[in-house]
């Protein structure tokens, strides 16, 4: 007992006397902590003025491997596509929207819920069986790669804008939920494994394409950037098409007729945006609706690439 | 004994405090942080201050690339290439007479990292979009654009790439090097030269060596050719033996030009049996490339070989 309270006494000792006061050493700063700092050049200056200052979106189109993939083989976009891309970005994604709510309660929305990042690649992302176009990290960043491709196929342009306009829709549901009854209009033929389901039939589904048929949120998503890509008509010729398709006996394995699927989700769609965010889908006597503006863009975006090819 | 035991254990436990030692031992004398710092500065003045430019040999699996650069203070990068002289470059694009800039990053990475961070020519040896070149492959040419750099000892930086970890000189060029590349394409102009200088035999190490420069790519494309140099030979027991080189050639220039290019030189040596194998250097007494061993032994075509 002697020897255990001498042991504690020592211990104690010791202990307080290991107590000083240390200087935690020299001070210096963290080498990058706080970013990267490049010397701005007239395209930084244009991204500033027109992009990251009005809508408040950072454009990154110097290469950052830690914003992509560790591991594919990917280049650095040109920098003279940068201005192009993003004016068709603006052109056909947030414009379209600014218009549609011009005048109304909800006049800034799209600025608040917009991707807060938007990082361009040079080539597409090959992963063997794929080729990746564009990618998005929870409604905050949207990467898009093949964006050196711009000018020799419009169809990378047009996916890109695709590709806004789906996680757009994602940010907003996430923002004010779609309404429920969209979960139950196909809810038997959601399926984990939409990669081995081909477009076609995704489409007799009742689905606008294969991704959608993952989760009722990325269908929400596909429905509307698919309206907002390809139009009213579009939508209304594969209504038709898939309701043609079913009408045969032989075709009648969903519960569900795919084109009448495919009408209940347009027109929940374009109630859940009038009433949650005023925008007006299709167009009135007096205001175009958004998938107009959208279209009209596209038009003119499709008129810029030509432009850009001759001049090249 | 059982207090005796007790003694030893408080000694102990007293003697192991009191060996702790507060002093720091630190391997370097500074932090990290400021050596990174220093060394990313360092690096920055040599490349921003070279008047007359750098030259950079990067490896791939389809051999080595030559690259001449300048980089300047905002960090921005001219870049020529002599990735056409033998490669298609499918846009029409004269790599070795069409300047091109981009931007460029020294950046503190796992090390200090040089990064060519906008598309120049450099990138087409990475592109996977086989729009850009004629290569069959989604990796392109198995180079890298992003590098650590291992060291910078005599005007040298010793790179290896981030992504493919391929091997990458860059040095100084000097002022006949850059007026020859602007001027005179030497770029361009000396894959033009070794032509008709592409094979030989030389007697290496008691060995008779066939010894053949840039090896047709493939037979669709005869103008895509890798910069390898394949050298073959028999064994004592008659099987043939080979071994490869990647290879680039040395910038001739209007002093040291003589019709055809004077050294060929091997990103890595090649064994040939024991003998180590780092260059090749034109003999125009023989009319062949004479090979250089990496002990400085030069191993020329036999005299009754000579044509």
């Amino acid at each position: 007992m002697k020897t255990i309270k001498l042991f504690l006494t020592l211990a104690a000792g010791l202990f307080l006397a290991a107590c000083s006061e240390d200087n935690i050493g020299e001070q210096y700063e963290i080498l990058g902590l706080g970013g990267d700092t490049e010397a701005q050049t007239e395209l930084d200056r244009w991204l500033y003025d027109n992009i990251t200052s009005p809508y408040n979106m950072e454009v990154k189109y110097r290469w950052d491997r830690s914003e992509v993939d560790l591991t594919y083989t990917l280049v650095p976009v040109k920098e003279e596509v940068v201005r192009p891309i993003m004016s068709a970005v603006v052109k056909g994604w947030i414009k379209p929207y600014e218009k549609v709510t011009e005048g109304t309660n909800n006049e800034a929305f799209v600025y608040k819920l917009s991707p807060k990042k938007f990082m361009l690649v040079g080539s597409a992302k090959y992963t063997g069986s794929t080729i990746v176009t564009g990618e998005a990290e929870g409604g905050r960043k949207v990467v898009i790669f093949r964006a050196n491709d711009y000018t020799k196929d419009p169809e990378v342009l047009i996916s890109m804008l695709k590709t806004c306009h789906h996680e757009f829709a994602h940010t907003i549901s996430q923002a004010q939920r779609y309404p429920e009854e969209f979960e139950k209009v196909t809810a038997e033929s959601y399926t984990t494994k939409w990669t081995s389901v081909s477009t076609v039939q995704a489409r007799h589904n009742g689905y606008v394409s294969n991704y959608a048929c993952k989760s009722p949120g990325e269908d929400f998503a596909e429905t509307l950037a698919f309206l907002c890509m390809y139009g009213r008509e579009w939508y209304e010729d594969l209504i038709t098409q898939e309701s043609d398709w079913y009408a045969k006996p032989e075709n009648q394995k969903t519960s569900y007729d795919p084109g009448a699927a495919l009408r209940t989700k347009q027109s929940l769609v374009e109630t859940y945006l009038k009433s949650t965010w005023n925008v007006e889908l299709y167009d009135s006597h007096s205001k175009k609706g958004l998938i107009t503006l959208v279209q009209e863009a596209i038009e003119e975006i499709r008129a810029d690439i030509e432009d850009a090819k001759n001049n090249h | 004994m059982k207090r005796s035991i007790k003694y030893i254990a408080l000694i102990a436990c007293v003697g192991l405090l009191g060996a702790c030692d507060l002093k720091e031992d630190r391997t370097y004398d500074e932090p990290t942080d400021i050596r990174l710092a220093r060394a990313l500065d360092e690096y920055s003045r040599a490349l921003t201050s070279a008047a007359n430019g750098w030259i950079l040999l990067v490896d791939s699996n389809f051999g080595v690339f030559r690259h001449y650069l300048s980089f300047d203070e905002n960090d921005r990068v001219i870049m020529l290439s002599d990735l056409s002289a033998n490669y298609t470059v499918k846009d029409g694009t004269d790599t070795t007479t069409a300047p091109r800039q981009s931007s460029y990053q020294l950046k503190a990475l796992h090390m200090p990292s040089l990064i060519f961070n906008t598309y120049n020519y450099i990138h087409m040896l990475c592109d996977p979009t086989y729009s850009v070149m004629d290569v069959p492959t989604h990796y392109a040419l198995y180079s890298d654009f992003e590098y650590s750099i291992l060291s910078f000892d005599s005007g040298v930086f010793t790179l290896r790439g981030t992504l493919n970890k391929t091997t990458a000189y860059l040095r100084r060029a000097t002022k006949d090097e850059a007026d020859a590349v602007f001027a005179e394409h030497a770029l361009m102009n000396d894959y033009t030269r070794i032509e008709g200088h592409t094979g030989s035999t030389l007697s290496i190490g008691g060995r008779e060596v066939s010894v053949s420069f840039l090896e047709a790519f493939h037979a669709a494309a005869t103008a895509n050719r890798n910069r390898f140099v394949d050298l073959t030979w028999q064994d004592e027991a008659g099987a043939e033996q080979r071994v490869q080189g990647h290879m680039w050639i040395e910038l001739e220039t209007a002093a040291s030009g003589s019709g055809v290019p004077t050294r060929i030189g091997l990103i890595a040596p090649v064994s040939v049996g024991d003998v180590l194998i780092a260059s090749f250097r034109w003999n125009a007494d023989t009319g062949a490339y004479d090979a250089v061993g990496q002990d400085g032994t030069v191993y020329t075509k036999p005299a009754g070989n000579i044509e």
